[in-house]
């Protein structure tokens, strides 16, 4: 259970990089972060340790970590009948389509009507997860997608009808959102410094080819160097281009 | 675009907290009424203890077996009771309400347990005791009406005749009972 009045630490996973936050209680504005390059089963403990010394306070008791899009399989299903039968067919559809029984299955529903998100993440990965933070005396109390995180922060920038393009490590995510709801979901991998093959996925995805007035094209960039990368591309097209969030603060000492 | 929810795999089936909290909303309402009932209950038990306890004051001890003191003790206060129930205003009366002038009553004697009175008088002469004898035979009230004495007083001035009359009356209280 999520105790709000308690400090957490915010856990971000990459492919080539892990950070780690810790946030404050109630707000949760970001206290200090760590950030340490390599593998996620190398990195996290690292950067757990990186910021256990930079603090004389003890690192917060409970963590929250987000799960990148290169990590999780996503899919969106319609179903009927509440979460239990959206679970199911979640599970059905990863069956079929991965061959896949062992898997974290989870369902969100997407407002307003039958559409669920399923997302599937491997039991392995999890358990490493909760052994890297309990190692060093934290609980990994939620596990969420950054997908979602990326979309809710963007909700209120983006009209009901759009293509959001989310740029990550090793590829982007292409959500197509109609009616205010991501009706279409698809994983790109690929290398997201190449701007041409992006763009004609892209392009592709958002129906420019056939149509006269297709939806816009709004674009998160993870970083700094992404952003200045794909600036003048984007005002090319006309898309918005958004970074996910500014530098954190400057860690408070003696807080 | 619609803000979506959070997925958590550490989360099982989300909870209908709309229906968790209808469903504490109608256990705390239970609960005060079950406390509310219960107290009513408690309240009417105390009542119904405090109002046995006062009718069992109230209520004569039952009988027991009386000893032969207690039983002789309890005859006499009987016959006391049985004289004093006897309606001595109204035999007075009955006696004096006759004979107006030519009778003078001297002593009423009541005998509760025979259901006899005896009276003592004077008359002017034998006229009037036989006139008075005759207006208590007629007397509603009397029963066996007889003029047991009379004797000339010559002592007295005017020599009237001294009499005694005895009778019984009606709706005397019958002889009270043997206790057992």
């Amino acid at each position: 259970m999520s105790r709000p009045w308690k400090s957490e630490l915010r856990v971000q996973l990459g492919r080539g990089s892990t950070a780690v936050q810790r946030l404050a209680p109630w707000t949760r504005r970001v206290l200090d972060e760590a950030r340490v390059q390599g593998a996620a089963l190398q990195a996290l403990p690292a950067a757990l340790a990186a910021l256990r010394e930079r603090s004389e306070e003890p690192l917060p008791a409970q963590a929250r970590l987000l799960v990148p899009d290169e990590l999780a399989y996503l899919s969106l299903i319609e179903r009927d009948g509440g979460w239990p039968a959206a679970h199911r067919a979640a599970l059905d559809h990863f069956a079929a389509t991965l061959g896949r029984t062992d898997l974290v299955v989870q369902v969100a529903a997407m407002p307003p009507g039958t559409n669920w998100l399923a997302a599937a993440i491997e039991t392995g990965d999890l358990q490493a997860w909760q052994q890297a933070l309990a190692d060093a005396g934290v609980r990994l109390a939620h596990v969420e997608l950054l997908l979602l995180d990326d979309l809710r922060r963007l909700a209120g920038q983006v009209p009901d009808e759009a293509i959001v393009a989310l740029l990550r490590d090793e590829g982007s995510t292409l959500v197509r959102v109609e009616r205010g709801t991501p009706v279409e979901l698809r994983w790109e991998r690929c290398d997201p410094r190449a701007l041409r093959l992006i763009e004609q996925r892209l392009m592709a995805f958002q129906g420019g080819i056939v149509s006269s007035q297709p939806p816009g094209v709004w674009m998160l960039c993870g970083s700094d160097a992404q952003y200045a990368h794909w600036e003048h591309m984007a005002r090319a097209h006309g898309w918005t281009l958004l970074r996910r969030e500014a530098a954190p603060a400057q860690p408070e000492h003696g807080a | 675009m619609k803000r979506p929810p959070q997925l958590d795999f550490l989360a099982g089936a989300p909870r209908p907290w709309g229906g968790v909290a209808l469903a504490l909303l109608a256990a705390l309402l239970l609960g005060a009424a079950a406390l509310s009932s219960w107290r009513l209950d408690q309240a009417n038990r105390e009542a119904l203890a405090a109002l046995n306890e006062q009718a069992a004051r109230r209520l004569p001890p039952a009988p027991r077996k009386l000893s032969e003191a207690e039983r002789v003790r309890l005859a006499q206060a009987a016959r006391v009771a049985g004289e004093l129930r006897a309606p001595w205003g109204d035999l007075l009366a009955t006696f004096e309400q006759h004979g107006q002038g030519d009778i003078g009553l001297l002593k009423l004697e009541p005998d509760a347990k025979s259901g006899l009175v005896r009276i003592t008088g004077q008359a002017r002469n034998a006229a009037a005791l036989f006139a008075y004898l005759r207006e208590l035979e007629a007397e509603p009230r009397l029963v066996r009406v007889a003029l047991t004495t009379q004797q000339l007083e010559r002592e007295t001035p005017g020599q009237p005749l001294r009499f005694v009359i005895q009778a019984g009356w009606r709706g005397a209280p019958p002889a009270s009972k043997e206790l057992s």
